[in-house]
Parts: structure tokens; C-alpha cells; sequence
């Protein structure tokens, strides 16, 4: 193994991930309680999935913000569409946030490996759609994740190739059931995240979230916690037949 | 003595300050303090002119301290590239006259006249053609001296005085030292407060004391005295010559085709060369992979010669730890396109190591120069647009996000 390692890099021969490495807190109690890590695991990549406007990019983003209060963060933009503001917005730190544009998906995949390999201990990758890429780049990024005890979030899709979801630790699927209304008006976004395939834990748990948005509010914004979700409502989410509901804040 | 031994000292004002009285020709008579930013981060004197100098100041002091002593100076940054360039030149010109330079200072240089050039009949057309060579390059008039030594070229050229050569030839060396303070020797303060206190004030006064009496007041430093009053003092230059290189070597246990298979074998590489560029504490500006096949000859080898692959790389900035080089190493490696039994990788252009010092106070601040370096190579890589800071404009920018966000590269 030694030899092998010596002549083709550390890549081609390494140990599964570090059980003990443990997770980076949200901050979010139900959020870090669906991972047995207490937080998002640490060495591995994740994805939260969802339908358009779900909430998976707003998810994403309010979680970057929160992280970038404490730590050096980064965001890949492959759809060039995201405004970095909203991290802001959310009372994130811009000045630790390095906002990537790639032109090509490569180019995404490995910005986000050199980026976690240089320091970046939270990257968040959006985009609706996840072209193949091939078989190296998710290697790679996993390996620079597992050596560097980063962390991988991507965001946005209904779909991921297959290279990719046979590297990815944990699969959230997030569900957008309402909207927080305010005086008349959208205030926010009432989304479930439910665990859809895990590597560390049986499948099957949920939580449900609240998302302020900066508008008309702006001192609000962010992830209001709102429990974990019980089995009917679990089971509900399942069946996908849970219709949407306008709550009223 | 070898009496093939011929030294010239040429003392001219010091670059960064030229370079200041190019841009600013109303300063040449001015107080001029020309700063710097040293290792640490304390900005220091560099260059201070003579009204600067006789106020208080000098080379090397804290620039605080100087602007105290000199208030009224003019103060100036100095410029390292055009420092960088200008050097470049001297050294060219100064190559013209003897193929032994030693750059001393940035305010003066010596070089080997010994032995004969068949393009100046006597030693006297030589050093003239040296001090107008250096005149033209820098544009002011340096002072040149030729000696049998180090020690006596240098008093030469002091006594020269700006645009004139002083030749102290064998057999006066005596003589010329005669009237040199006992204070501009290069002995340790305290032999020299101990040679006033004796009386004795200049090389003249030294020399008419015996050398045993002198070794016996004064241990060592009595025969280094003794020998610089006679003009033999044996340092002799150190030319630069270029380092030798530093590389690694893989031999691979079969030819392998495959560019993918071969960055796998980078990050080792990548550490060895690391560990041998730290060990000469040098960081490189540029990088060569040489890939060699079955079809290579041995020896030297040439980037025209069959079966050699031979590319190059420039880092955004010197590179030097196993993190640093790896980035440009698998840059190189993506553009190979060759079969490869051997791998080389050789670092050029060594440098210093840049010193930075990390805001360790502001959060991630540890980590940011890195990620500052990494978002460097991958503009370089991939473009400049690729890599972005975005902070919030001051004031009330409104929602849009072009008027309200600032857009910088990485």
C-alpha cells in the first residue's frame, strides 16, 4: 500500500472516511440532529436536492452565512446567477467568502477542491443542474475533503450523475410546504429536509425550517428552527402528498 | 602577495536613490529618504541622500526614527522591480570590463582587474573605461579605485571622490595608507578606542610599531591591523555564480503514456523537491518538466531532442513548500503529452522565500493568505473571472446587486 501510494500519489490507495471526525454545527438543532455527526459531516461531500424553488439554494445560503461568521468559506456558482448579497442578507460575513464563477462545470469542481485544499473549511456548490463530469473530479474533491476535514455542501438539483452520487455521504431532500406571510406579504420560505440516503445513518429523518428572507425584514433573516418531524408527517413527505400550505406568521 | 592581484572598488550613490533623482531631478540636492519594507514589516531607511545623512539619518535606521532626525526630508518608496532592472544593467556593464563581479552593496561593487584584456593596453585605460561604463548605465559619476586588495581599493575609491579613479600601485601602498584614520579600519570598536587611547591615530602610526608589540597589546586584531596598514589584507571577491540546479528525478518502472497517471505521481514529487529547496532556503520562480522516454539520449538534454517532453511554468508568485509547488507541477503535467520512462522536475529562478505575515487576529485570518494564493492559481489557470471577493458599497447602494455590491478578483 505504501509502495503503491509512493508511486500513484495518496489518491489511488487511502482508508475510507475518519468516523471521528465528526461534524460541523449549524447552529440549527434539528438540522444537526438529522446527522449522527451532530453537524455536517466533516471529510465528506453532501447534497441537498430539491425541486426549483424548493429552497435549496436559500438553505444553502443562509448556512454559509452562518458559517462564515467563524470560518473561511467559499460558494461555486456554476449557474452564475447567485447574488452574494443574500449572504450578507442573512448576517453572514462577506469578507470571509470567496464567491467562485466558473465558466465550465470542471472548472467549478476543481476550484472547490484547490479552495478546501487551501484552507476553505465550508463549500457550498449551486446549480440546478449536475452535468457528468467524469470520475476524477469527484474523487479528487473527496479526497481534498477527507485531507483537509472540510466541508461539501452542493445545493440545487433533482438529479445527480452517478460518479458523483457514489462518492457523496449523505443525501437531503428538501421540500418547499408554505410560505411565511408577513402584513400581506412573502416574508419567508417553510421548507422540510428530509434524509434520502445516508452512509452514516439509516435514512428517514426530517426536520422542518423556516427561512427569513432579508425583505421587507431584514434584521430577521435567517433559519428559524422548527422541529424535527414526526412519523405521520415523515411519512407524508414520502408519499409526496402533502399539498402546500401558506402559514401565517 | 600574488602580484597578479588587482582589485577595483567602484562606490556610487546608492540605486534606490537614483532611480529617486531620476523622477524627481529637483531633489538631487534635497534631505531624501528612500523607504523600504523589511522581513518583518518595519519599514526602513533604504537610501538616504547626503543632506539626509549629515541631519541624522542613515541606511538601515527605522524609518520613524529617520523622519525624526530629518523632518523636512522628502520620503519616497523605493521600487524593487525597477531596483531589479537597474542592477541588471550595472552588472551587464560591469561584465564588460572583468568576468569576476561582486554586486557588495547596492551602493557598491568590486571586481578583478588582475591578468591582461587585449582591449585596454595598461590598467589605467581599463579602470577609466569601468568608471565611464557605470557613469553611463546609472548616470552619475562613480568613484573608482584600484588596489592589491580589497581594503586598499575601497580607501582608494573614498579618497577617488565622484568621476576620477585612484590607482594605488605595488610598493606605495604604505604610503597611501599613511594618513588613514585609525577609526575607518575595519577592527572591533573597542581595539580601535584602545589604539587611540595608545596615541595612535592613523595607519602611519600603527606601522612604526613593531608587530609583536602590536600582537601583544591587542591579540589577533594586532596582526590584522598590522597587515591592513600594509595593504595585505587577503579577502579577496566572491562573484556571483549561478547556483547549481535543483531538481528531482523518477525513474518510472515502465514507460507510461497516460498524462492522468502521471499527475498521480505529483504530490510526492512535489514534496521532495520542497524538502530540497528548504534545505537551501530558496523558493523558485519557475518550474521545468522534462519528460524522457526509451528514445532519449543520455547526457544533456536539449528541449529539440527526440523523445523529450520539455515545458515550463511561471507561478504567480515563488513558490517553495509541497503546497505551493503542487498547483503548477499538475499544471504541467495536464499538458504533457508524451510517453515517459523518466520525470524531472527542476526549480528555476531561485529567489528568496516571500515573507508574509498572517492578520492571526481576524477570524480565518490564518488561512487567508493561502486561499489567496490558491484563488491566484486558479485565475491563472482558468482566467481572471473566476475568482471573486464581493463586499457590500458603503452608504445606501439600494437592492440591484450591480449598484450594490463591489465586485474585486480573488
Amino acid at each position: 500500500m505504501a509502495a503503491l501510494g509512493r508511486r500513484y500519489g495518496r489518491v489511488v490507495v487511502r482508508a475510507g472516511g475518519n468516523p471521528n471526525q465528526g461534524g460541523l454545527r449549524t447552529g440549527i438543532g434539528s438540522l444537526d440532529a438529522l446527522f449522527t455527526t451532530a453537524g455536517l459531516p466533516r471529510g465528506r461531500l453532501s447534497w441537498i436536492g430539491g425541486e426549483a424553488g424548493a429552497g435549496s439554494f436559500d438553505l444553502g445560503l443562509a448556512l454559509l452565512a452562518r458559517m462564515s461568521l467563524s470560518l473561511p468559506v467559499a460558494v461555486i456558482d456554476f449557474d452564475r446567477k447567485v447574488d452574494p448579497g443574500d449572504v450578507e442578507d442573512y448576517g453572514g460575513e462577506l469578507g470571509n467568502c470567496w464567491v467562485v464563477r466558473p465558466r465550465t462545470t470542471q472548472q467549478g469542481w476543481a476550484s472547490a477542491r484547490s479552495l478546501l485544499q487551501a484552507g476553505v473549511e465550508f463549500c457550498l456548490m449551486l446549480a440546478t443542474q449536475w452535468p457528468s463530469v467524469g470520475r476524477a473530479l469527484p474523487a479528487l474533491l473527496v479526497a481534498a475533503l477527507e485531507e483537509s476535514s472540510g466541508v461539501a455542501v452542493m445545493g440545487g438539483g433533482l438529479t445527480v450523475p452517478l460518479e458523483v452520487r457514489g462518492r457523496l455521504g449523505i443525501e437531503l431532500s428538501c421540500r418547499r410546504v408554505g410560505w411565511s406571510l408577513a402584513h400581506g406579504d412573502v416574508a419567508g420560505i417553510l421548507l422540510q429536509l428530509l434524509v434520502a440516503r445516508s452512509r452514516m445513518s439509516p435514512p428517514g429523518m426530517g426536520c422542518e425550517l423556516r427561512i427569513d428572507f432579508s425583505r421587507p425584514y431584514p434584521k430577521t433573516a435567517g433559519i428559524v428552527d422548527l422541529g424535527m418531524l414526526s412519523s405521520s408527517e415523515l411519512s407524508d413527505c414520502t408519499t409526496l402528498t402533502t399539498p402546500l400550505a401558506v402559514v401565517a406568521r | 602577495m600574488n602580484q597578479q592581484v588587482r582589485l577595483a572598488c567602484v562606490s556610487f550613490s546608492h540605486l534606490a536613490l537614483i532611480l529617486a533623482w531620476r523622477d524627481h531631478p529637483e531633489l538631487t540636492s534635497e534631505a531624501v529618504l528612500v523607504g523600504s519594507c523589511s522581513r518583518d514589516g518595519r519599514g526602513i531607511v533604504l537610501a538616504a541622500s547626503a543632506a539626509a545623512q549629515a541631519m541624522g539619518a542613515h541606511i538601515g535606521q527605522d524609518l520613524r526614527q529617520a523622519e525624526l532626525a530629518c523632518p523636512e526630508a522628502v520620503r519616497l518608496r523605493a521600487d524593487p522591480i525597477r531596483m531589479d532592472q537597474l542592477r541588471e544593467q550595472l552588472r551587464a556593464a560591469l561584465y564588460e570590463c572583468s568576468p569576476l563581479v561582486e554586486l557588495t552593496t547596492d551602493s557598491q561593487v568590486y571586481l578583478d582587474l588582475g591578468g591582461r584584456d587585449a582591449r585596454w593596453a595598461t590598467e589605467a585605460a581599463r579602470s577609466a573605461h569601468l568608471g565611464r561604463s557605470v557613469q553611463q548605465v546609472l548616470g552619475v559619476p562613480p568613484s573608482v579605485g584600484v588596489g592589491q586588495s580589497r581594503f586598499v581599493a575601497l580607501v582608494a575609491s573614498s579618497k577617488a571622490g565622484p568621476g576620477r579613479v585612484r590607482r594605488v600601485p605595488y610598493g606605495a601602498v604604505a604610503d597611501f595608507l599613511s594618513d588613514w584614520p585609525v577609526s575607518m579600519l575595519p577592527l572591533p570598536p573597542r581595539t580601535v578606542e584602545r589604539l587611540q587611547g595608545f596615541g595612535l591615530q592613523s595607519c602611519g602610526d600603527c606601522i612604526s610599531i613593531p608587530l609583536p608589540d602590536l600582537q601583544r597589546q591587542l591579540g589577533a586584531d594586532g596582526l590584522t591591523l598590522h597587515r591592513l596598514c600594509l595593504g595585505q589584507d587577503s579577502a579577496l571577491i566572491s562573484p556571483w555564480r549561478e547556483a547549481p540546479p535543483c531538481g528531482v528525478r523518477r525513474v518510472l518502472a515502465g514507460v507510461v503514456e497516460d498524462s492522468e497517471s502521471l499527475r498521480f505521481g505529483a504530490a510526492e514529487l512535489a514534496e521532495r523537491l520542497a524538502a530540497k529547496l528548504s534545505c537551501r532556503g530558496r523558493a523558485s520562480g519557475r518550474l521545468r518538466l522534462l519528460l524522457l522516454d526509451e528514445d532519449a539520449a543520455e547526457g544533456v538534454v536539449t528541449a529539440a531532442q527526440p523523445g523529450v517532453f520539455w515545458d515550463e511554468i511561471e507561478p504567480p508568485a515563488p513558490v517553495a513548500t509541497a503546497e505551493e509547488l503542487l498547483p503548477p507541477i499538475l499544471s504541467l503535467f495536464a499538458r504533457a503529452r508524451c510517453r515517459a520512462l523518466v520525470i524531472e522536475i527542476h526549480a528555476l529562478d531561485l529567489t528568496q522565500p516571500p515573507a508574509t505575515q498572517s492578520p492571526l487576529w481576524a477570524v480565518g485570518g490564518a488561512r487567508s493568505a493561502d486561499i489567496g494564493r490558491a484563488a491566484a492559481r486558479l485565475a491563472q489557470r482558468f482566467g481572471p473571472e473566476l475568482v471573486w471577493r464581493v463586499e457590500v458599497r458603503a452608504g445606501h447602494p439600494g437592492d440591484i446587486p450591480e449598484e450594490r455590491l463591489v465586485w474585486s478578483p480573488g
